[in-house]
């Protein structure tokens, strides 16, 4: 079988990736393996992602199916009697500042309503397992071998492989990628599930609207998510180090039972019960990057290249924005351009790098330096933190903005990318420079010694 | 540098019910937000600006701790209230005097 383009993963990443390819008259294949509507997490996204599906055409469809509508982020701080609160901003054509809202999804019903409409714009959604790339003498990718569900396998052969296979990063796990890099989250775990009975806000827009993220957290590494799905369920989640979880020998439903509630107090005043209509779920190392995720005939989008930490909510909005950058690249490649150098997504790769840098540089200093980081949010940077809450991150966003290059500065950090797909990146956990941040005592005490290592 | 009597009136006037600071060394319990709204008033009423790297907690932790802090500064003229958000609503800690 032959394609032009093969979308591999039918979820947010890979349906908006055939839909923005539509657009540029290219009808892909789209590969997927589970039968929708399935369970997934990564329920909220910033501003920009509430953009990319504005764009895409969905304002009605999601008002429709009555998706809850996110005007914001509050975080419950260290006493649980402060709060601080985020709002979702946008920005016009002239770069003005405006309120604006973006959605909580049910992954089930809205991955669903994805992968159908990109199917009714033109895409072939075809049911099936990627097993292994195909690679010409060069090393560039030119196809996939594909296991249908009755077990037959078959080649598809493709000028171009988009990897939307989310967290489990196809083309990194076969090598065809630079290298897989534990990412600087990687000890945290995840345990999440949903519950009835919440208690939320009683407004209907702004900072007490009633389907807000609210965000728990106290100790370092510890904290909660909230996340409305419609009128009755919460999503509810909460992230500690792998090494908690382990030193109180519980299950996982009895360890997020416990331990939710001493997160932060205010966890009790929104969750009276733990009334669970989901089972507890749980992700541990979901934190990595992987370098040279752009080559001959592929590209690596969203979580099947890089993620960092679900704490900002920014996975699924870097997912739909990065297949949007992609899309007019796509089809210039399938003209012809580009064809010579080793990589013809090289600026893509780098400009989605830089724009996950910012956001990891974030992410960062919320941990490292509270205060300093609040102090930013509410006083010295509050317009330029909006914009980077509302995922505008990217190198044709203003970024690396005064605030950005503070947190830099702050975490005695700069950044270059004039280096190889091979370097070990500074979101790696032992990049010389952040093994000293993120374990003082840790037994690794270099790169070189964790290389030797494996 | 000794505390400004603005500034210490400003702490004795932030801690909710508790009574004015005699010790220097007992902890301010100024609660996170109401630090920042602190590094407000001291660029905005004193002239002293707290840099990014001076952030910590621990430099607000007690009057000895902020006066240590304020002993390496020079005080400039008081500076314009922080420039507002473009957005309307949004907390800006200006340190207008608060009723």
């Amino acid at each position: 079988m032959k394609t032009d383009v093969l979308i591999i993963g039918g979820g947010p990443g890979g349906a908006a990736m055939a839909m923005f390819l539509v657009r540029e008259g290219i009808k892909p294949v789209i590969l997927e393996q589970e039968e929708f509507p399935r369970y997934h997490i990564g329920e909220s996204m910033t501003g920009e992602g509430g953009q990319v599906l504005r764009r895409l055409g969905f304002e009605a469809e999601m008002t429709k199916r009555e998706h809850p509508v996110k005007h914001g982020v509050k975080v419950f701080g260290t006493s649980g009697v402060n709060s601080w609160y985020v709002p979702v901003s946008a920005r016009d054509k002239e770069w003005n500042l405006s309120f604006s809202t973006t959605w909580q999804v049910r992954r089930s019903d809205f991955d669903t309503m994805m992968l159908k409409e990109a199917e009714t714009r033109g895409a072939t959604v075809m049911p099936g397992t990627a097993t292994k790339p195909l690679l010409a003498d060069d090393g560039a990718v030119r196809g996939v071998t594909v296991r249908w569900p009755d077990g037959k396998s078959e080649d598809i052969e493709t000028e171009v492989v988009l990897d939307c296979s989310g967290q489990a990063t196809f083309l990194a796990n076969q090598r065809v990628t630079g290298p897989k890099y534990v990412g600087s989250y990687d000890k945290q775990v995840a345990f999440f599930s949903q519950v009835t009975g919440a208690i939320r806000g009683s407004g209907v827009s702004g900072e007490e609207a009633k389907d807000n993220t609210v965000i728990f957290y106290s100790k370092k590494f510890h904290w909660g998510w909230f996340i409305p799905l419609d009128k009755d369920v919460v999503s509810v989640g909460m992230v500690t180090p792998r090494a908690d979880f382990l030193a109180k020998k519980q299950t996982p439903e009895e360890f997020f039972r416990n331990e939710l509630y001493d997160i932060n107090p205010e966890v009790r005043n929104r969750i009276p019960e733990m009334n669970l209509v989901e089972k507890v779920h749980v992700i541990p190392n979901y934190s990595y990057q992987v370098r040279g995720f752009c080559g001959k005939g592929f590209i690596c989008i969203g979580d099947a290249h890089r993620f960092i930490d679900p704490i900002f909510s920014f996975g699924l909005t870097v997912t739909m924005r990065e297949a949007e950058f992609a899309a007019p690249l796509v089809r210039e490649y399938l003209e012809g351009k580009r064809r010579n150098g080793a990589n013809p997504f090289a600026e893509h790769q780098v400009f989605c790098e830089k724009g996950i840098d910012n956001l990891e540089d974030m992410i960062d200093l919320f941990w490292e330096q509270p205060f300093a980081f609040a102090t930013f949010v509410y006083h010295r940077y509050p317009d330029l933190l909006t914009d980077a809450f509302a995922g505008r991150i990217y190198p044709t966003e203003h970024q690396p903005s005064p605030a950005v290059l503070a947190f830099r500065k702050m975490l005695k950090r700069t950044r270059e990318y004039d280096q190889d797909d091979y370097s070990v990146p500074i979101g790696s956990r032992f990049h010389p420079e952040r093994a000293a941040l993120w374990e003082p005592n840790s037994p690794v005490a270099t790169t070189e010694q964790w290389m030797g290592a494996r | 540098m000794e505390i400004p009597q603005k500034l210490k009136e400003y702490i004795d006037n932030h801690r909710g019910s508790l009574p004015p600071i005699t010790d220097p060394d007992e902890p301010l319990q100024i609660d996170s937000l109401g630090l920042i709204r602190l590094v407000a008033f001291l660029e905005s009423d004193l002239g002293i600006r707290v840099e990014d790297e001076e952030l910590i907690a621990e430099n607000f932790a007690t009057l000895r701790q902020l006066g240590e802090l304020l002993a390496t500064k020079t005080p400039t003229a008081p500076t314009a209230e922080a420039k507002p958000s473009a957005l309307e609503g949004i907390p800006t800690f200006s340190a207008k005097r608060e009723t």
